[in-house]
């Protein structure tokens, strides 16, 4: 597995073009976390990023995680799901969570197996998914102290703040154990195969290289 | 072993690996969130803070002791209602939306506890009490402007 360095320029695409992928994981993404909204930290986002920067790259980095915490940002908030958070402080926190993800696609990106439809490439995936959600856990939750929690009344310590994140961590990492396999699987089928048909199936692409 | 029983096993050895990982992560976030255990607590004392009116609740001895266990059984004893919402296990927890019909969001405010002083760092379910506690739930913004109320 190669670090490759970042670029605004998509990857060489599969057999989906890239746009059509790029929808339907930003509707994969919207759908699950509003479906997922009462879960504590089960959420589908952080594996529709990697999968993102793995299968898209290039711009999709940005695109794909951005707008789909925007559409579901603006969809809660209208609702009034997003609990006791103001617009300034959702903004605050935005700003780390929504970088959060994007770090989490360039991480996809830069270290994006060889995209055949294999069980190994989907094993290296969900591998990926451990580090990159330990690091948007750190970003978030030293976002969280930096605009929140060390200010009156909490005046909570960083370490306290990471101590209590641990158990949300831990369920962190087993919904990215849990999507990124199922969503990886789903959009890697269509990535290297296209659209089911009743046909002879094309053997998978390998495009590790830019194009 | 041929290619394909070969691939199969692997598939089938990673989906296992994967289905204990999950499994292990989910139990040790529960074990680290736990519900404190179950205790008898003497002289508890509960204010509930809305806009305009103050409810006051003393239980000399409960076993309802955590910051919404007693506020609950305020409610029950003395007729006002409490509505909460559970959030979803391994994380499970509730949260209060509404109080004696204030309701979470009106004018911006709402309900967030104290216990001894100190604001509530985990769900109110999960917040213990001791002999001679005090528990402040207050209709406030969010996050609280004063220290303490």
């Amino acid at each position: 597995m190669n670090v490759r360095s970042f670029s605004l320029r998509p990857h060489k695409r599969g057999k989906v073009p890239p746009w059509k992928l790029a929808l339907l994981l930003i509707a994969a993404g919207v759908l699950g976390r509003l479906v997922l909204w009462e879960m504590p930290n089960v959420e589908p986002v952080m594996a529709v990023a990697l999968i993102a920067g793995m299968l898209l790259g290039g711009y999709y980095v940005i695109l794909v995680p951005v707008a789909v915490m925007v559409g579901t940002d603006v969809l809660t908030y209208a609702l009034g799901w997003s609990g006791a958070y103001s617009p300034v402080q959702i903004l605050g926190l935005g700003a780390f969570v929504y970088s959060g993800f994007v770090l989490a696609a360039a991480i996809g990106q830069a270290y994006r197996p060889r995209l055949l439809f294999r069980t190994r490439t989907i094993a290296v995936m969900a591998r990926i998914s451990i580090p990159a959600t330990i690091l948007f856990d750190l970003w978030t939750a030293f976002g969280d102290w930096l605009a929140i929690s060390r200010h009156p009344p909490m005046n909570w310590s960083l370490g306290h703040v990471l101590e209590m994140q641990v158990p949300f961590t831990l369920v962190h990492l087993a919904s990215s154990l849990i999507f990124v396999p199922i969503f990886g699987t789903l959009f890697l089928y269509l990535h290297t195969h296209g659209w089911p048909t009743a046909g002879p199936s094309p053997s998978g692409t390998d495009d590790s290289g830019p194009e | 072993m041929p290619g394909d029983a070969w691939s199969r096993w692997r598939a089938f050895a990673f989906f296992a690996v994967l289905l204990v990982a999950i499994a292990v992560l989910f139990a040790g976030a529960s074990a680290l969130y736990r519900v404190p255990p179950a205790a008898v607590v003497h002289d508890v004392h509960l204010r509930v803070e809305g806009p305009g009116w103050t409810i006051e609740y003393r239980a000399d001895t409960t076993p309802n002791s955590t910051a919404y266990a007693i506020l609950a059984e305020a409610a029950d004893r003395l007729g006002f209602v409490l509505d909460a919402r559970r959030y979803v296990a391994p994380l499970d927890s509730v949260l209060v939306e509404s109080i004696n019909g204030t309701r979470n969001g009106e004018d911006g405010l709402w309900w967030l506890y104290w216990v001894d002083g100190a604001y509530g760092d985990v769900g109110a379910d999960r917040k213990a009490l001791h002999d001679g506690s005090e528990a402040l739930w207050a209709f406030r913004e969010y996050p609280p402007r004063e220290a303490s109320p």
